[in-house]
């Protein structure tokens, strides 16, 4: 084969593969698949080094129908009270996620808001931060616990069962956590090292070059990215939840408080055992209408509405009244 | 047919052949051993969360002269003739074995005669043998949580060692012979992203026929060494992450911190410290090292009673000077 002969087959095979290229890339967005893009903040959130995000102080909007003001005081917490009561008796701190937060639904429609009109002498105090996992919520009721000041007589952890994943920080869920600082933000997870919990500080995915302009990157990067974790972590994300869900417990005791883990969606029947057989206090405030019922849901599509926090209010006083946790 | 039989027999002369070598250069099958750290000694009780803790009451090191070291029902060593409950102020001490007073009489101690030169102050002796700065985190966390007063200082103090303990490098987890497994390992630390990830305790059990085959105990160190390579490389950074994260805590609980060198300090760490401000009190000179007869227990062992007075004498005047007292 000639020179000319030669250079003509390699123009061929690189306008060939240019043409592949090309057509997979229109494929690839009439199937769906846009180049990943960097999203604009929320303004209800900060980044946090070791927390990954927290709440902004001030107002902030959901991304629900209505994008009712949800208002959160200069330390962090949602408001949960007309003014912080500060001469209360007990001091209850309540952990969780969005829906321990009241994401989408009004201060005083949110089940920490509700308590505090129940128990006039109790502080309620709503540290719920929307997408955070039990690991996240531990990390932040310790540095709570660090806090000067009296420590909280009790402890209520609201659980759901996307808290799983969460907790492992899976692809599928970190996909979601679009960040303005690079492509998404890989909340603080924990993994699993001879059945004991490892911990993994939160990190940002850059995107990798053209990731923003081409869809073929983006697909690439998501494959890398799935083949990265399934060859790092161990999997069993209910035992992690589990060993997460005992540390929090005994951490709280050892500060002389105690826990109550509020199961508001989903519990798997492993994490149920593991309660039982560790003597940890909770209560199963789970509505079998939500999600389904539209009553149940911010403009009958988003997270828990009014109705369904004024249900998980009267479930949370029924355990602590019965299970005499205020006393 | 023959071939095979010769090559295997072949095979099986050179692995004694290699085994008696072995030996004869002083290489042993693993016996079954006790030491300090992971369990057995009496002054240290199992931890599930720290991988171990001081034993409340007396107990007994392995240096010269085996002097009682009295530990007092929460763990911390008694540092004065009995806890200084109307103090003024409470400092926190945090270290290892030479912060503890390994081999050395209560009363010897630097936190005993801190105890003794600041009468308003509690001085609270936390120290713990062979612990590194992530297990003295993890004490301080433990500490910082439980109800009641919080300390006004937190001194942690630094030795060169605590860098290789903190990532469970080759060299240390070798030292931390078990007398069920092979290596208890503590809890330890890595960088990842630029961030600490913590891993927890673990062990590390003996490979089969390695308590009868030197060849085995060489093939598990080599296979040991290759897959911990990476720990020494990041035990600076892991340690000044710690660092960073001790100082954060402390002031998130409304604290101050200061580190007091020791002993050996790298300086990356120094300038990592300076950088971020974290008060720095060097006592380290002379170094325990320099004259064995003078400032070890026995001329052989930790620090002695001795170096521990000079310790004192430092930390009270500069921690004053510096108005952290």
């Amino acid at each position: 084969m000639g020179g000319e002969a030669l250079l003509r087959s390699v123009g061929l095979a690189i306008a060939a593969l240019a043409l592949a290229l090309g057509v997979g890339e229109v494929a690839l967005r009439l199937l769906g698949v846009a180049p990943g893009s960097p999203a604009a903040a929320s303004d209800w959130g900060r980044d946090d080094a070791i927390l990954g995000w927290t709440n902004r102080p001030g107002v902030g909007h959901p991304s629900e129908p209505g994008h009712v003001p949800m208002t959160f005081w200069p330390d962090g917490q949602r408001a949960s009270s007309p003014a912080p009561k500060l001469d209360a008796r007990r001091r209850v701190v309540v952990v969780g996620c969005s829906f321990t937060q009241g994401f989408g639904v009004a201060d005083a429609e949110t089940f920490t808001w509700r308590l505090n009109e129940t128990y006039p002498d109790v502080r309620f105090e709503n540290w719920g931060v929307g997408g955070y996992s039990t690991y996240q919520s531990l990390l932040l009721l310790e540095r709570l616990l660090r806090a000067p000041g009296p420590k909280p007589d009790l402890v209520v952890y609201g659980f759901i069962g996307d808290h799983v994943r969460r907790n492992l920080a899976k692809l599928r869920y970190v996909q979601q956590l679009k960040s303005a600082r690079g492509l998404f933000v890989v909340p603080p997870s924990v993994g699993l090292e001879s059945d004991a919990l490892a911990e993994h500080p939160a990190r940002v995915v850059a995107p990798w070059p053209s990731e923003q302009s081409v869809a073929w990157t983006r697909v690439l990067h998501g494959a890398w990215l799935w083949l990265h974790e399934h060859r790092q972590r161990n999997r069993d994300d209910v035992l992690a939840t589990n060993l997460l869900i005992e540390r929090m417990d005994r951490e709280v005791r050892e500060a002389g408080a105690r826990l109550l883990v509020a199961i508001l969606s989903d519990l798997p029947s492993r994490t149920d055992a593991f309660l039982a057989e560790q003597k940890i206090a909770a209560v199963n405030c789970i509505v079998p209408g939500y999600p389904g019922d539209p009553s149940f849901q911010v403009g009958g599509v988003g997270h828990p509405s009014g109705r369904l926090h004024a249900l998980w209010s009267e479930c949370v006083r029924r355990a602590l009244d019965a299970q005499g946790l205020l006393r | 047919m023959r071939s095979l039989a010769l090559g295997l027999v072949a095979l099986l002369f050179s692995l004694a052949l290699g085994e008696v070598a072995l030996r004869v250069v002083g290489y042993r099958p693993r016996g079954t051993t006790t030491a300090a750290g992971g369990n057995a000694p009496d002054w240290s009780a199992g931890d599930p969360a720290l991988a171990w803790v001081n034993r409340p009451g007396i107990g007994h090191p392995d240096e010269p002269g085996r002097v009682p070291m009295t530990f007092w029902p929460d763990g911390q060593r008694a540092s004065a003739p009995e806890p200084k409950q109307s103090a003024s102020r409470r400092v926190v001490l945090l270290g290892c074995s030479f912060t503890q007073g390994f081999g050395i009489a209560d009363d010897e101690t630097f936190a005993w005669d801190l105890n003794q030169a600041f009468p308003d102050v509690r001085f609270e002796n936390w120290g713990v043998g062979g612990y590194g700065t992530y297990q003295a985190l993890l004490l301080l966390e433990r500490l910082l949580r439980e109800p009641g007063r919080t300390p006004d200082l937190v001194v942690y103090n630094f030795i060169g060692d605590h860098t290789k303990r903190n990532v469970a490098s080759y060299r240390w987890i070798k030292s931390l012979k078990s007398s069920t497994a092979l290596y208890n390992v503590p809890p330890r630390v890595g960088v990842e992203d630029g961030g600490l990830a913590t891993h927890p305790s673990q062990v590390v059990d003996a490979w089969p026929l390695e308590r009868h085959s030197a060849w085995v105990v060489v093939l598990h160190d080599a296979w040991l060494r290759w897959r911990l390579r990476e720990r020494d490389r990041q035990k600076e950074e892991a340690t000044n992450l710690l660092l960073e994260r001790l100082d954060r805590e402390v002031r998130e609980a409304g604290s101050r911190f200061a580190v007091v060198l020791l002993d050996d300090m790298p300086p990356e760490i120094r300038e990592f410290l300076d950088e971020r401000k974290v008060p720095l009190v060097d006592c380290s000179k002379p170094s325990y090292k320099t004259d064995p007869q003078k400032y070890r227990v026995g001329g052989v062992g930790h620090p002695n009673g001795a170096r521990n007075a000079l310790w004192a004498e430092c930390m009270g005047r500069e921690l004053q000077a510096r108005g952290l007292l």
